[in-house]
């Protein structure tokens, strides 16, 4: 029961994080804020680990810091900027929406590159995912 | 369509596939070192600074109101960051079938909150209501039959 608490409060934070950019851009450009995001997520991030979990920070291989220092570039400034930059042009839930079927790319890196398989249900879903954003490409704004 | 709506899915299309690739990328790095809340913050390290050296330059801060929008981005990163954290405090209560299509309704939930609070500035339609459903049970389904080696 705590662990379905923790998620959905997960995924409220997550969609507050989305309205309060959307207020933020109509008074600066989103250059400037997703900056400013990231270093507030960055200092609340680093204080919880430098308070709960140091020492995996401190110990982390080269090997392993490479990869994660990648995969903060795709998802930062690629991921969060662009999202913030589709939240401008049309608006929060379109642009929420298409950032949000990501797993679809994902699991066509993870069967192209990592072995995954493809199963019946990511095939629906990705056939849902497909969709729903074929839907929104025909909104009119 | 416009070309400006163009650019915009466009933009959220570019975010989606960076985000999608976080994914793959980041599993590579936990095969080596199973700690997620130092490798979450490896990755905002890399990527905030990235940004910074990016942007650096060309940020502006309009004198009108540019210290509102730093407070509400301020405000976008906390919940951001917090919304990392609980997300790996519920993986530690429940298993990954159980948390991540839950943390996957953010879409809607974030339609939610639009509708309540930002009516004056954007349109929440019956259409936009149900694509965002379809991805949210497209990204479910995906999470429930996603089987590695």
């Amino acid at each position: 029961m705590l662990g379905v608490v923790f998620a959905l409060v997960a995924a409220c934070a997550f969609a507050a994080g989305n309205v309060f950019g959307r207020v933020g851009l109509e008074y600066v450009r989103a250059t400037g804020g997703v900056l400013v995001s990231l270093v507030a997520s960055l200092i609340l991030l680093l204080l919880v680990t430098l308070v709960f979990d140091l020492q995996a920070l401190l110990a982390i291989p080269l090997a392993a810091a490479a990869w994660f220092a990648t995969a903060g570039i795709l998802n930062f400034p690629v991921g969060r900027y662009f999202k913030f930059l589709g939240i401008r042009h049309i608006g929060t839930s379109r642009a929420t929406a298409i950032t949000s079927g990501s797993p679809f790319f994902a699991v066509t890196l993870a069967v192209l590159l990592m072995d995954e398989q493809l199963t019946t249900l990511v095939l629906l879903g990705t056939a849902l995912i497909g969709g729903g954003l074929f839907l929104l490409a025909g909104e009119q704004t | 369509m416009n070309r400006a709506n163009l650019l915009g899915y466009g933009f959220a299309l570019v975010s989606s596939i960076g985000y999608g690739s976080v994914t793959v990328i980041a599993k590579k790095g936990l095969l080596t070192y199973g700690s997620p809340i130092a490798a979450v913050s490896v990755s905002l390290f890399a990527g905030t600074l990235c940004m910074a050296l990016f942007s650096l330059k060309s940020v502006n801060i309009p004198a009108d109101g540019g210290k509102k929008g730093l407070l509400f981005f301020l405000l976008s990163g906390l919940m951001a960051g917090a919304g990392q954290l609980f997300m790996y405090l519920a993986l530690g209560q429940a298993p990954v079938v159980v948390v991540t299509p839950i943390t996957n309704i953010t879409p809607l939930l974030t339609i939610l909150l639009v509708y309540v609070f930002l009516r004056g500035m954007e349109r929440v339609t019956f259409r936009v209501t149900m694509a965002a459903g379809l991805v949210v049970a497209g990204v479910i389904l995906i999470s429930m039959g996603r089987v590695g080696p």
